[in-house]
């Protein structure tokens, strides 16, 4: 006898919480739906291929995008980074507090490639560098990491948006029900400052300012 | 003929091992391990699981904290909540439910790729800036 769910059925509105199917080949292009990028099908090309890619998802948890990834035989780790609160100023006469740590709970050289989307528009300039470092620590060498930046006018506060990959060259930024937080807009040197110890393979400028980086995990010759 | 469901209420507390060849439904608590390899296990949205599952189907409406397995599917509801590692040939991970671990779709007797195979590693190149200009700032 067929198995019926007994709990609520999915409702329309998840859209990006569809089954995954058997199906595990890569797509390309679909039905239109999202926006392009280049550069998730670069880091894609590069890491999926290798069989059983470790991939490390830090956005705002998205039910199809882990399915889509594993359906190409990746192992997913869903570990929703929650960008740290903004810090009070100093008060007048007084030092300002060095940046709270940034900690991944994961372990180190773990990952093939590291899916950070939106989330350092989220991270104040001088955390980029600690977000950076935590993201080269989780990586195995020769891995990858994929963020996106705006470089549209700065808003006070915005909840991070979901990024739901609908194929390979194709994502879909959603709105999330995640906290507000202050979304910075970091010009592209700071950027490539905070990506020490990467070498930044690809930069997209899309239509919609969004700038998207494609950053390969390098081996200093001295370690 | 319908298949039985047991229900597990919402005041039972099991700690152990709990196996079976029935579908199951979880309102209550579990720790422990959970095994009904041919069967679905619901847990409910009062369920509260602490354990390893292992089953052809679950659904989870309440909150498991361990890993689970499952022959076909493993379903996380809107209001579902799940901190372990999912392996599984099909998933769901519905939109609000909370999820912390890993998601692994191997599935039985696929292929492996072998890895002396595999096409070597492209050399870094210098970085590609060109594509873009920062904006000028006033």
């Amino acid at each position: 006898m067929a198995f019926r769910w007994k709990g609520p059925e999915p409702t329309a509105a998840a859209g990006p919480t569809e089954g995954s199917s058997k199906e595990g080949g890569p797509k390309k292009g679909g039905t239109g739906e999202g926006q392009p990028s280049l550069a998730l099908a670069y880091a894609l090309e590069r890491t999926l291929k290798d069989g059983k890619a470790q991939v490390l998802d830090l956005g705002v948890l998205c039910g199809q995008t882990a399915t889509y990834l594993a359906e190409r035989g990746a192992r997913v780790v869903l570990d929703e980074f929650d960008p740290p609160p903004p810090r009070q100023a100093p008060a007048p006469g007084e030092k300002p507090l060095p940046p709270p740590p940034i900690r991944l709970e994961q372990a180190d050289a773990s990952f093939d490639l590291v899916l950070a989307w939106e989330m350092p528009d989220f991270v104040a300039q001088d955390q980029l560098p600690l977000l950076a470092k935590e993201v080269r620590r989780v990586l195995k060498p020769g891995g990858w990491l994929l963020l996106y930046a705006h470089l549209k006018p700065e808003t006070p506060t915005e909840a991070p948006p979901r990024y739901r990959v609908v194929a390979d060259d194709r994502v879909a930024r959603e709105a999330s029900s995640r906290p507000v937080r202050r979304r910075y807009v970091h010009p592209t040197r700071d950027l490539e400052r905070a990506l020490a110890g990467f070498s930044i393979q690809k930069t997209h400028l899309q239509r919609n300012q969004m700038r998207e980086i494609v950053a390969l995990k390098v081996i200093p010759r001295a370690e | 003929m319908v298949d039985k469901i047991v229900h597990i209420g919402q005041s039972v507390y099991i700690k152990g091992e709990l196996s079976g060849n029935e579908d199951l439904t979880i309102e209550g608590k579990v720790d422990g391990k959970i095994t009904l390899k041919d069967h679905h296990l619901t847990i409910g949205a009062n369920g509260r699981i602490m354990a390893e599952i292992h089953a052809k189907t679950v659904l989870v409406v309440g909150e498991v904290v361990g890993n689970v397995v499952a022959d076909d599917k493993v379903e996380v509801a809107s209001n579902g909540s799940m901190k372990g590692d999912i392996v599984a040939p099909r998933v769901v991970l519905a939109d609000g439910a909370r999820f912390k671990g890993t998601v692994d779709m191997e599935r039985k007797g696929a292929p492996q790729q072998p890895a002396a195979t595999l096409p070597p590693q492209p050399k870094p190149q210098q970085p590609a800036m060109a594509e873009m200009r920062e904006p000028v700032k006033a």
